[in-house]
Order: C-alpha cells, then sequence, then structure tokens
C-alpha cells in the first residue's frame, strides 16, 4: 500500500492544499496493484531436493543424513612417568697422574765431598766411586690442581720409578705420605735400580682412605756401588722420574675438579593402551613431556630428553634443560614440560627391537661439562629425576586398529515436509537407497536392526529382507595423510518389492530413527598391518531418495509465516476498508485455495482473510497442465477488521493443494501460478 | 503601502496650508504605516467553498461532486497574505530645491497558486477507482508556493526630469516550492493489474519544515515605478519584486518519464521480506523524483502594474481610470480593469473599478481613504466587494489595508 501514497498520492501530495494547522481530509477509492509474484514448483518444494529429468519431470530427490559415528579415540590418553636417582659412586673422578723428578745435581749436593766432586764434575767422563747413605731426601708432590682430598672407598696409587742415573741405585728406600696429615700412603725398599731401569709400585687405597691434594714423597735411603771403575759421563741434570698415578677412584667424598663425564644415559619404553590393536605409527595431535630433576651437586648439570621415534618438520623430537648448580647444603630444582603436537611417533620400540607395536621410547642423558672448579661431593650427593609423557593422545593411528563393535541409535530430522502442514498424498513410485560410507581404513560389517519413521502423530516400522543381516563395508584408503580419506561407500536399495518404504514417505516423518550395529575387523587377521584410522572421520549413513513428482494430492496444506508491521504499509492509518484481490493465472495441474492469517506478537490468530473461490487448476491434458486458467479471488476486509491488520505482526500465507478426482497429475519445469495481489481500498488522504 | 504610493501623501492640516499659502519651505511631515493583505480567490468554487476547503475538515461526496460539477476544465486557487511596517519619508521642495522621498520598511509576502486539470482535480478528490479505464490527462496543472520576508530601502531620482521611484530589498527565503505537470497522463487498469505513468514535470522544493519563518535562502528584489503627465492625464507603471532567491538544501527534478507499474515483484509470494515495500518505495520515489538535496534559483514571483488616470475637474468626482496588472505566478491571469476616483472631502476619498482577471473572475473592486486626523490616516480595499457580501455565490476575495501615523 505504500506505493499507494508514492504513486497515486504522489499527484495528491503535489496539489493538496492542506497547512499543517488546516488538515483537509477526504476519502478517496483506490485500485492499486500491491505486488506480484511467480509461484513456481521450487517455492514449494526447497530446490535442492528437486531435479529435473530429461523429459522436464520434476522429481524430489533428497538426501538426508539420518546416522554418523565415530571412533573417539586411536588409544587410551597416554600419561606415563619415569624415576631415575643419580649418586656419587657413579661419578667418575677419572685418572690423575702427577711427575716429579730428583736430579743427580740434587743429591750431590747433599752427599758430602764426594758429592761436591760429582758436581764439580759435571761435563767430565770420570769414575764415579761407591755412594752409601744418601739421604733421606724429601720433596712435596703437588695434585691440588685436580682435588684438595678425596676420601676413597676404593682406589690404586700406582708408583713408577725410573733411574736417570749413569750409576746402579742400591738399598733404595722411599715413602709417600699425605703432607698435611703426614699418613703412610706407600713404602717400600728397593735392594737394586739398574741405570735407566725402571721401577712399579702400588698400593690399594680403599676403606676410607683419605689422598690429599698435597703428598710428600721421601727417598728414606739410597746406596750406589758408583761406576765400578768405569769412566762415565757426568751430567747432573740427570735424574731419578718418579710418576704418581691415581687410578679407578671410588671415592666416599671428595673436593676435586670434576671431568666431563655422563650421569645418565637412560632409554625407556612406553607401552600405549590400545587393546586389540597392533599400531605401529600414530599421528600425536597433542600431548607434552616434562622433566622433573632434584641436586645437590654443586655444577651444573645438563640434561637432553629425546623421542627418537617422534619427527616433525625439525627433526627428531629433543629438549634441552639445564640445572643450576646446587647451592652449598642445599638443593637445586627444575620442572619443565615440552609440548609435542603435529607430529609422527613411531611405535616400533627401541632400534634393537623385534615384532614390537604400541611401544614408544625415550632417552635421557644428563651430563656434568668440566667446569674447572673445585667441587665438594660426598656420597650421600645425588641428582633426583623424574621424566615422563602427559597426555598424549593421537588424532590418526597406523597399522592394525583392532576390532571394535559400537551400537548406535541416530535421530536424524527430515526437512524435507516440514511445511506441508495436513493433507495426503500418493505417489506413483518411490526409489530410496540406504547408502554407508566408511572412512575408516578397515573393513566394516554392519547390521541394520530398525529404521523407525515417525511425526507428531504416528510411526512406522521399516520392513526390510536385509534388516538384521551382515551388510559388508569396504575399508577406506587414505590418499593424502591427514585429509578425508577416500571413503567405502555401499548401497543398498529399498523399493516396494523388498520394504514398505514408500509407506514411510507417506507419512510425511519428521524423524527418522536408526538402529545400527557395526563390526570393525570382523574376521580380519591382525598381520593386515595397512589399516588407518583418524578420528575425524568415521561412518555416515544417508538416505537417498528420488521420488518422480507424479502423485495425486488431497488438501495438502503448505504454510509459511512472515513479519508483518502495518505501519510500514501505512504510516498515518489511512486505511478504512477495502478488499484484496488476487488475480491468478495458474498453469499447475492442482487447485489452490488461500488464506491470510493475521498473528499478533505471542502468534496468536487475530483475524483471517479468506476469499469464497479458489484457483483453478489449469487444464489438463495426459496427467499434465496444457492450457493457463485464470481466476480472480477477493478477500473482503471491513472497517472493523482493520484494527486487526494494524495488530498483526506476522502473518501466515496459507495454501492448500488438491489434486481433481484423486488423479495422478505431473509436475513439470514449465508449471507455474503467476499471482497478482491488488488492493481495492478506501483510504483517506494524507 | 507601495512605494510608490506615499507619493501622494503629504500634510494637510491648516499649519501647511498657511506656509503654502505665504510660499514659504516646508518639510512633508514623515509617517509610520502598518499595513496587511489577504486573499483567497478562484473562477469556479464560491467563496464559501474556498473557505471550508482551506480552513480543513472533511469533504463528504456530495462536496466532492459539487467541486467537480463547478470546474469547466482547470480549476485555478489563490491563497495570499503579506504584511509591512515602515517608515516613510515623502518628498519635499525647499526653495525649489526637490528633496527626494525616501523609505525603509520590513514585509512579509506569502502566496500560494494552484491550477488544477480537471481530470486531475477528479483523481485527487475521488480515487483512481472510479476513472479506472481512462486515461486520465494531468497536463498543464501546476501548484506553488512562497513564502518570503524582506527589508527595503526606497529612495527616489529623476531621469530627464522623469521621477523614478525605486526600492532595494533584501530577502529572506522561507518556504518554495513549484510543481508543475507539462505532460502528464495516468491509466488505471479496470481490474488494477496495472498503473501506467507518463510524465513530463518540473519540481522543485526548497527545505521544508514547520516553522514558517525557517532560513532556507536568501535573495534580493528590486522595485521601481514612475509616471507621467500629458495634459489631463496621467500614466503610471510599477514594477515590484523582481529578483531572486537562492534555495540551500532544496530538492529539483526535471523528469520525463514513463512506466507501468504492476506491483512490488515478489521473488516467492510465501516469503515475503519486509523490507521489500520499503525498497520498491524507494526504488519508486527515485523514478519520480530526485532526491538528492541540491540547491536552486527561483524568480520572485513580481508583480506589473500599469495605470492611465484621467483627470476631471470635478472637485467630488477627480478621475476615471483604468490599469493591467499582472504577477509572475501559475493560475494568475492579467486583470484588467476600469474605475473612477471620488474626492468627498479633504478627509474621505473612494475609488471603484469593475475588473477582470487575476486568480478570479469578475470583480468589483473598492478602495477607501480616510483622514482620521493630522496624525492619523485609514485606508482599506478589496478586489471583489460581492465576494466579502455574498460568500455562497461569488469567487472569494482579495482585501487589503493599513493604518498610518504621521509625525
Amino acid at each position: 500500500m505504500k506505493h499507494l501514497f508514492s504513486l497515486l498520492f504522489f499527484l495528491l501530495m503535489l496539489f493538496s492544499c492542506r497547512r499543517e494547522n488546516q488538515k483537509l481530509q477526504w476519502q478517496v477509492e483506490t485500485l492499486v496493484p500491491i505486488l506480484s509474484s511467480r509461484l513456481e514448483i521450487s517455492d514449494l518444494i526447497a530446490d535442492s531436493t528437486l531435479s529435473l529429468g530429461n523429459d522436464s519431470l520434476y522429481s524430489i530427490v533428497f538426501r538426508n543424513k539420518i546416522g554418523s559415528f565415530k571412533l573417539d579415540e586411536i588409544a587410551s590418553v597416554l600419561e606415563e612417568s619415569f624415576e631415575n636417582t643419580v649418586k656419587l659412586n657413579s661419578i667418575d673422578l677419572g685418572k690423575r697422574i702427577i711427575v716429579n723428578n730428583i736430579s743427580l745435581g740434587r743429591l750431590a749436593a747433599s752427599s758430602g765431598l764426594t758429592g761436591q766432586l760429582i758436581i764439580a764434575s759435571n761435563g767430565n767422563n770420570v769414575a764415579i766411586p761407591a755412594l752409601n747413605g744418601i739421604g733421606p731426601e724429601v720433596f712435596d708432590i703437588d695434585a691440588t690442581d685436580y682435588f684438595q682430598n678425596i676420601t676413597l672407598n676404593d682406589g690404586w696409587l700406582v708408583l713408577r720409578m725410573e733411574n736417570g742415573f749413569p750409576i746402579e741405585l742400591t738399598d733404595l728406600q722411599y715413602e709417600i705420605r699425605n703432607k698435611t696429615s703426614g699418613s703412610l700412603l706407600l713404602q717400600n725398599t728397593l735392594s737394586s735400580l739398574a741405570s735407566s731401569a725402571v721401577h712399579y709400585d702400588s698400593v690399594r687405597l680403599n676403606n676410607g682412605t683419605i689422598i690429599e691434594g698435597e703428598l710428600q714423597a721421601s727417598l728414606l735411603n739410597m746406596d750406589s756401588p758408583g761406576s765400578n771403575g768405569v769412566q762415565v759421563l757426568i751430567d747432573t741434570s740427570d735424574a731419578i722420574s718418579i710418576q704418581i698415578t691415581i687410578d679407578k677412584l671410588d671415592p666416599e667424598s671428595a673436593t676435586a675438579i670434576f671431568p666431563t663425564q655422563n650421569l645418565v644415559n637412560d632409554t625407556t619404553a612406553a607401552i600405549l593402551d590400545a587393546p586389540g590393536a597392533k599400531l605401529n605409527r600414530i599421528y600425536v595431535n597433542s600431548g607434552l613431556i616434562f622433566i622433573d630433576a632434584t641436586s645437590t651437586i654443586d655444577d651444573n648439570i645438563f640434561f637432553q630428553y629425546s623421542l627418537p621415534g617422534a619427527t616433525n618438520a625439525n627433526g627428531i623430537l629433543t629438549f634441552i634443560e639445564i640445572l643450576d648448580p646446587a647451592p652449598l647444603g642445599g638443593i637445586s630444582t627444575t620442572y619443565s614440560e615440552f609440548p609435542i603436537s603435529s607430529c609422527d611417533l613411531d611405535l616400533t620400540g627401541p632400534p634393537d627391537s623385534i615384532n614390537a607395536f604400541n611401544m614408544l621410547y625415550t632417552i635421557l642423558q644428563g651430563r656434568i661439562d668440566s667446569s674447572g672448579k673445585l667441587i665438594n661431593l660426598n656420597l650421600q650427593d645425588s641428582v633426583f629425576l623424574q621424566t615422563g609423557i602427559k597426555e598424549l593422545t593421537a588424532e590418526r593411528g597406523y597399522g592394525y586398529i583392532g576390532t571394535d563393535t559400537i551400537e548406535t541409535l541416530e535421530t536424524s530430522e527430515v526437512d524435507f515436509f516440514q511445511n506441508l502442514s495436513s493433507g495426503d498424498f500418493d505417489f506413483e513410485e518411490v526409489n530410496l537407497s540406504l547408502e554407508i560410507e566408511n572412512n575408516i581404513g578397515a573393513p566394516i560389517d554392519f547390521v541394520v536392526n530398525s529404521v523407525n519413521a515417525r511425526n507428531d502423530n504416528s510411526a512406522i516400522q521399516l520392513n526390510w529382507t536385509s534388516l538384521g543381516q551382515f551388510l559388508a563395508l569396504d575399508r577406506a584408503n587414505e590418499i593424502i595423510e591427514g585429509d578425508k580419506p577416500a571413503c567405502g561407500l555401499n548401497s543398498f536399495l529399498l523399493n516396494s518389492n523388498n520394504s514398505n518404504i514408500d509407506q514411510l514417505f507417506e507419512l510425511k516423518p519428521k524423524f527418522f530413527d536408526l538402529n545400527v550395529s557395526a563390526y570393525l575387523n570382523r574376521n580380519v587377521p591382525e598381520t593386515d598391518l595397512s589399516q588407518f584410522l583418524n578420528i575425524n572421520y568415521g561412518i555416515e549413513a544417508y538416505l537417498n531418495l528420488d521420488i518422480p513428482l507424479h502423485l495425486s494430492m488431497s488438501q495438502i496444506s503448505f504454510q509459511d509465516t512472515s513479519e508483518f508491521e502495518y505501519a510500514d504499509l501505512d504510516p498515518d492509518n489511512l486505511l478504512q476498508s477495502g478488499s484484496l484481490n488476487i488475480i491468478a493465472k495458474n498453469f499447475f495441474p492442482i487447485d489452490f485455495t488461500l488464506e491470510l492469517i493475521l498473528l499478533d506478537a505471542d502468534l496468536n490468530a487475530l483475524d483471517t482473510l479468506s476469499s469464497a473461490d479458489e484457483i483453478s487448476s489449469a487444464s489438463i491434458q495426459n496427467d499434465r497442465a496444457f492450457k493457463e486458467i485464470r481466476s480472480d479471488l477477493s478477500f473482503p476486509f471491513t472497517k472493523e477488521q482493520v484494527p486487526n491488520l494494524k495488530e498483526a505482526k506476522y502473518f501466515v500465507f496459507k495454501t492448500e493443494l488438491n489434486t481433481s478426482s484423486n488423479q495422478k497429475v505431473k509436475f513439470y519445469s514449465e508449471n507455474y501460478l503467476d499471482l497478482q495481489l491488488i488492493g481495492d481500498l478506501s483510504i483517506l488522504t494524507p | 503601502m507601495s512605494l510608490i504610493s506615499f507619493f501622494s501623501y503629504g500634510q494637510k492640516d491648516s499649519t501647511e496650508k498657511l506656509l503654502r499659502e505665504l510660499n514659504l519651505p516646508i518639510k512633508s511631515r514623515p509617517f509610520l504605516e502598518v499595513s496587511g493583505s489577504f486573499g483567497l480567490e478562484n473562477k469556479d468554487l464560491t467563496a464559501r467553498q474556498l473557505y471550508d476547503f482551506n480552513s480543513g475538515g472533511f469533504i463528504e461526496d456530495s462536496d466532492k461532486n459539487e467541486i467537480l460539477n463547478s470546474v469547466d476544465d482547470m480549476l485555478n486557487y489563490g491563497y495570499r497574505y503579506g504584511w509591512s511596517v515602515g517608515y516613510y519619508q515623502p518628498s519635499y521642495d525647499a526653495f525649489k530645491i526637490h528633496i527626494p522621498a525616501y523609505s525603509i520598511r520590513i514585509y512579509n509576502q506569502y502566496v500560494e497558486s494552484t491550477l488544477l486539470n480537471k481530470d486531475l482535480l477528479s483523481l485527487l478528490l475521488l480515487g483512481n477507482k472510479p476513472t479506472a479505464g481512462n486515461v486520465l490527462d494531468l497536463s498543464n496543472s501546476q501548484r506553488e508556493l512562497w513564502n518570503y520576508t524582506g527589508i527595503e530601502y526606497g529612495f527616489q531620482f529623476s531621469i530627464d526630469s522623469l521621477p523614478i521611484s525605486a526600492g532595494v530589498s533584501l530577502i529572506v527565503g522561507h518556504d518554495h516550492l513549484n510543481y508543475k505537470l507539462n505532460e502528464v497522463s495516468f491509466y488505471t487498469e479496470p481490474d488494477g493489474s496495472f498503473i501506467e505513468f507518463n510524465g513530463n514535470y518540473n519540481l522543485s522544493e526548497s527545505n521544508r519544515t514547520s516553522n514558517t519563518l525557517a532560513v532556507n535562502g536568501f535573495g534580493i528584489g528590486l522595485s521601481f515605478g514612475t509616471q507621467w503627465n500629458f495634459k489631463k492625464s496621467t500614466f503610471k507603471l510599477k514594477v515590484r519584486d523582481l529578483g531572486i532567491i537562492y534555495w540551500n538544501q532544496g530538492f529539483k527534478t526535471n523528469a520525463d518519464t514513463s512506466f507501468v507499474y504492476g506491483g512490488v515483484e515478489a521473488e516467492s509470494i510465501l516469503d515475503i521480506p519486509n523490507d521489500l515495500f520499503a525498497n520498491s518505495r524507494s526504488q519508486l520515489e527515485n523514478s519520480l523524483f530526485e532526491n538528492e538535496a541540491t540547491s536552486y534559483t527561483s524568480i520572485l514571483p513580481f508583480r506589473i502594474d500599469g495605470e492611465y488616470v484621467y483627470n476631471l475637474k470635478n472637485k467630488t468626482l477627480t478621475n476615471v481610470f483604468a490599469f493591467a496588472r499582472y504577477q509572475y505566478i501559475a493560475s494568475f491571469t492579467p486583470r484588467l480593469g476600469i474605475g473612477t476616483s471620488l474626492e468627498f472631502n479633504e478627509n474621505h476619498s473612494l475609488s471603484g473599478a469593475l475588473a477582470y482577471g487575476g486568480f478570479a473572475g469578475f470583480g468589483l473592486e473598492v478602495n477607501y481613504k480616510w483622514q482620521l486626523s493630522s496624525y492619523w490616516r485609514l485606508n482599506i480595499g478589496t478586489n471583489n466587494l460581492v465576494g466579502l457580501a455574498l460568500s455562497n455565490v461569488s469567487s472569494g476575495s482579495y482585501i487589503q489595508g493599513g493604518v498610518s501615523y504621521i509625525l
């Protein structure tokens, strides 16, 4: 009606002599086209469900998902932790070698007149006379560059003594002591040590032996027969070489410089809980690994934690953590988590594993890098480690994925008939197929236990010869890892020969209930390791319907509710009375009756505008429309009904469809109903 | 009171007379004047119908038929009112030196003029249903409205002894519209299935508000007049409000359009979008109007008056005259008249004329001037005395009056 003001009273507004304070009004009779529209079959049935055949005959093609189920996990979420304690006895203090020399000149200087003669003969060939009672000679051996002291449970001190003098030594008495405490470590007498000969001596340092960084070596006595009259070259730099080696130390405690060494190097395996499955690989969706370390060691400890089987674009997943030195008498701790996601994880175990499945392993390495500083250690010192895997879930699994049975009852809504509020129809033909997609990489046998179609009032159970039978479903194939697989697809035809499917659809169901049992890897050997499971994709069931629109119908009622705001059409409340006229040109082979129901804001009916006439069917020949028929309908309303129009917030356009005498008619793409709504209205001037 | 008319006013008291007799220079006394006018006129309807039409209310079917029966071909309609407040100094001579007149005044003019084709009148009064099936010719219809206020400075000068009086006005425009249908036809199919519209029309409209004194435009106006005497004859010519107004933020449409309207095209009658009608209306309006605001300039509805006066020697019947008037506005046709002036004494004068044209048809024009005292003066007049007296018969009238206080 706005157009009435826009077009017809465009002129009125131009020429009326009204001023704001002098309102002059009169009533006019208007005849105004309000709207025109063409109703086609696609307005009655959703485009998506219509299919046009080669002969232009429409069919309802309807694909409705009636079931969808997935396996929710490949294996149970993995939660695994490992503990490790590193004690001091596994710490390597290394081999320590200290070398000292006692020169001929030094010995001669303390050997009286004979000694002075030897010194004086340096560089000359002289005959050295017999020497007796040389010593005692004491000298320090300084090992403080390596340690200050070590209390040993076990260990060895090895003495190597080489006679660099040109004469034999006899009655050689020697000892080695801790310098500070004076405790004796080694004492021995050697009857003879020829020139250039080497002598070895050793002592086991056990039972709490303390070895200090400053040692004192003593040659208590030393004799020599001299050169027996033979002239020998006197070189006062010739020396007795003394080498002390401390090795194979098992310390009780120590204050030492520790060499670079590994504290821990553990390989630990964990098993995924995937009953019945033999998985050789998974694609990890999410998860994390962690290190929880506590140390009393007064030095940095370097950890490297890795999952050798887990690879992503950056290679093997490896994580590094550094534990700070513990304070004196205290501890140092660290806790770190490292996420694992979007990576492949090999489940065939460590490299030496045979026929291993569902197994992953981790490697933990911890080491001290020599810092060159003295560190206090004792047997109570330790490093406590807890490592593990948390909340590891997989999106995809590969290998033999096991057996499973899925029982499901799925209810799906059917929207195809939602605009039909009442009436009956009788289809000439109904074709339906049950289509099942398997997106799992393993074969499935399924059993359709029941199919139930229902609406608000009644329900019908499907009768089908294949109900309760095992129906095989091929496995899917993964073309690109992670993408939706190429599904295994099986289709089962239902028609009036093997089922009562037409009765289910003539019920105009709103819901389908589908009860299905699915059996994964039924009768499939575990040796098939080519299977996969992607938890994003499962099994989907569809009903595919194909109904040619060749039917009879009786009182099939379509209705649609639209919002309505009277003020939009008549903002100045000028409408007095009148009628809405419809000119209908029908080229459908069916009759239409129309009703306009006015609803208030609470959807309560306020009024109904109806016509005594109906829209007549097109002329029909051979079950199809062949000539358009015009009908004129009038929907009068009185002045008393106008307030209902103003109050209305919605209107329902309701149409009822009928075929004559239950004659089955065909619907083609050429069918239409042209409707033109005309206002025959008495209105006040604005 | 117009700029020109105050030439004829001067002091007429005994002091002035004495001074004139002594041949001494005197200064004409200035005066203040307040004047107003109101008119509601047409050629076909009675004054009563016009008054009802203009004063609101509901038009019954019988009234519609009466109106339609009264109109032969076109219905014209004029409605106007105005007021003026001014200070006037008439001219005078002092020792043979002519001191020219001058004045300053503020004035307002409101005028509506409508010219309706009978088909359009029928369409407006009855709606399109009674005329469905007939092609309605709505051509040559026009509606025009002006409302403006000016401040005018008047002055006098001579060209080769020809006295010229002139005025310059600065004008504030309040309201304006001009709708002109040049060639328009309208057809409704008898079953209402379509409406066909063919139109060549020009529309202009200022920014319109309910505030009648809103400032929506500015302009300038000129007035001038002269008269010359030849023996016993006097010729007078006056032009008023010759000027323009520049309107801000108005709307202007010059259209030559043709379309058939069959209602809003709805994709589906089962699901009509809520905004379908609003969108469609907008499209339709866009096809009829230029909805973009624009500025435009319009020529003021100027007036031209020409008069010939033949002066008689009779002291009472002082002259006979003929005149022609024209206003540049729709539905105003040139008005021609002849009449005579009577001067009963120094304080009372009357003129009467029989005229035809303008917004109305025939009319008996009467103007009366009364010198109430040495300070007060009154004038009153109408262009259709019968229209005032017999409103059920006549076709309306225009009245004007003024009061002057001589300083």
